[in-house]
């Protein structure tokens, strides 16, 4: 048997040169990481600042991706807006995974909230999340706060739902019957026996939820329901370059293709995290 | 089977309920006043006042609440604020490009994503599985509306083989309908072909391993009735599942592509009420696409008795 080693941490390593995707994965993600979040060190031009004679001029060596209908530098636009596309998921991620978490434990251990929480989680797993953050969004404006809330609020019944399947295998194991059978009170028996079986399949579902957060928050920027234009974010960028796409298709496309980069790395990473922590998952999945 | 469909339909109506709610309660409880945004920027407060007045929102939240539902049960989603047409008139008058983009999308999934599933798991792990798995992680990963500007970049600006942008329905003859259905369609199914491709796979790879194929094979079944008659009918279940579930992307996918390529849809519907501050448009057309997703869903449960007659409820 070589799963159980293959489940402890220290042989994450070793796992990452035999297998190529998440190799390929890692490596893409962390580079664009790394990229957007050091924009301010890597770019020379403001992303803010306008050049309108400079408008709409294709890549050259001092526009590495060339520029906008206002004259913007690309590049800094590109980088400064992957900067808070990353911010947005993480926040977006923590956010629903820790109310998820909470749901889960909630209606996956106490029978009678169960029923209450699952039909309340149906009805919201049945609106379409664009739409609902699209609505969201147009009422509350464009604010980092209400854009978080916005995409955060379809992921919560996903994680809830993955919790709560955990938690009914969980209860019904010998060791946390024996657990309250001596007596142990119920938060710490959550605490100490089902909340660290949830950890494997989160992390995974956190790292999904990412990829699909920084496609919504594009989706709404390409629809004119993103950021204002003064802050650039990935959407934004690609909503201003629609009206100039047969004249500069760049300024569609450049954003397009690092988003479709960093949504590309984070799934890959993500798929290959599955196959290493979750392995109920993987089981199914096994080629 | 009369007994099935109406203990499903039964089921389905709870789901409805805190749909409408949920719907109901967002839109009112999100930060922001309706009344002010649409009263406008520089409107005095009396102006907004009868705003609100008119749009019912000064009563108590629960009145607000019953006269929503009471409505509802009646078939009445609200009306228009700008062009005062009740919603549902202005969802069917742009029900059509919709309903013909979706069906074309799953059409092709369908007929794509199938046989590519199904060979993919007969090559197991030979080239033609490993290039499939690889284009469809790269295909679920770039968002419709990059995959629609580089088709458009492609096909219409450079080739000039399809239309830029525009829709043509069918009675404008079947030829022009597809000219500009086709890199329409490829944008929103792109997506879902990378994701039945999967399923499929994975779902066709578990029953070949079963010992009734390996039987088959045995007795010297041709491998085409094999794969589609013994492998593929007991492969559909998780496959139609995960078309259903799929169904909320397919709905968001619309609503991008409409936008991409100009066509008057329920999707391009709802962004212009949104851009146009038209909450009744906007709470009514979400209400339409939650309620078509539950009622597929309960169509496709009832369909699993037809695909494996082992599932009884």
């Amino acid at each position: 048997m070589t799963t159980t080693a293959l489940d402890r941490p220290r042989s994450f390593w070793p796992a990452l040169t035999r297998d190529p995707m998440m190799f390929t994965g890692l490596a893409l993600l962390v580079a664009l990481v790394g990229l957007a979040m050091l924009a301010p060190l890597i770019t020379w031009h403001d992303p803010a600042a306008l050049a309108p004679r400079m408008r709409l001029k294709p890549v050259s060596a001092e526009y590495w991706l060339g520029t906008d209908s206002l004259g913007r530098d690309l590049f800094s636009r590109v980088l400064y807006g992957g900067r808070l596309s990353i911010t947005l998921a993480a926040l977006v991620s923590v956010i629903s995974v820790c109310a998820g978490l909470l749901l889960g434990l909630l209606a996956g251990y106490f029978r009678q909230l169960d029923a209450v929480v699952m039909r309340i989680i149906d009805g919201i797993m049945a609106i379409p999340g664009l739409l609902l953050a699209i609505a969201m969004v147009a009422l509350g404006g464009a604010t980092i706060p209400t854009m978080v809330t916005a995409i955060a609020i379809p992921e919560i019944p996903r994680v809830a739902r993955l919790v709560r399947s955990v938690v009914l295998s969980v209860r019904e194991e010998p060791y946390v019957e024996a657990s309250l059978g001596m007596g142990t009170a119920t938060w710490r028996v959550l605490w100490r026996h089902v909340l660290p079986s949830t950890i494997n399949p989160l992390v995974v579902q956190a790292t999904f939820i990412c990829a699909s957060a920084i496609l919504i928050e594009a989706v709404l920027g390409f629809l004119g329901l993103g950021f204002p234009p003064e802050i650039p974010s990935l959407g934004s960028i690609i909503s201003e370059g629609r009206p100039f796409f047969q004249r500069a298709p760049w300024i569609v496309l450049f954003p397009g293709v690092f988003l479709a980069l960093l949504i590309l790395s984070v799934n890959l990473f993500g798929d290959a995290l599955r196959d290493r922590l979750d392995p109920r998952m993987a089981r199914q999945r096994k080629d | 089977m009369l007994n099935l469909i109406f203990k499903r339909v039964l089921a389905a109506i709870p789901v409805m309920l805190v749909v409408a709610t949920v719907v109901f309660l967002l839109l009112r409880l999100a930060p922001g006043d309706p009344a002010r945004v649409i009263a406008g920027d520089m409107a005095s407060e009396e102006a907004v006042a009868q705003v609100r007045a008119e749009m019912g929102l000064d009563r108590p939240l629960p009145t607000q609440y019953a006269l929503a539902m009471g409505a509802l049960l009646q078939g009445d989603l609200g009306s228009s604020i700008i062009s005062k047409d009740p919603v549902t008139t202005l969802i069917g008058q742009r029900l059509g490009p919709t309903m013909a983009l979706a069906i074309c999308a799953i059409l092709l999934t369908i007929f794509a994503a199938i046989p590519l599933g199904v060979f993919s798991a007969w090559w197991h792990k030979g080239l033609f599985d490993r290039v499939t798995l690889a284009v469809t992680v790269l295909a679920f990963s770039v968002p419709a509306f990059v995959v629609g500007y580089l088709l458009i970049l492609a096909f219409s600006v450079k080739l000039n083989w399809f239309p830029v942008q525009g829709y043509a329905g069918l009675a404008s003859g079947f030829g022009t309908f597809l000219y500009h259905m086709a890199l329409p369609t490829i944008t929103l199914a792109t997506v879902f072909v990378a994701l039945i491709t999967r399923i499929t796979r994975g779902s066709m790879l578990e029953v070949l391993g079963e010992d009734f194929v390996r039987t088959a094979r045995a007795k010297g079944v041709p491998e085409r009735y094999v794969l589609y008659r013994h492998a593929l009918r007991n492969a559909a279940v998780p496959i139609v599942t995960v078309i259903g579930l799929a169904l909320t992307t397919l709905i968001s996918g619309v609503v991008v592509t409409e936008t991409i390529f100009n066509i008057p849809g329920v999707g391009r519907l709802i962004v212009d009420a949104v851009l146009a501050r038209d909450y009744p448009v906007v709470q009514g057309t979400i209400l339409f696409f939650s309620f078509v997703y539950v009622f597929i869903n309960l169509a496709i449960d009832l369909l699993y008795v037809v695909l494996d007659p082992r599932i009884r409820y």
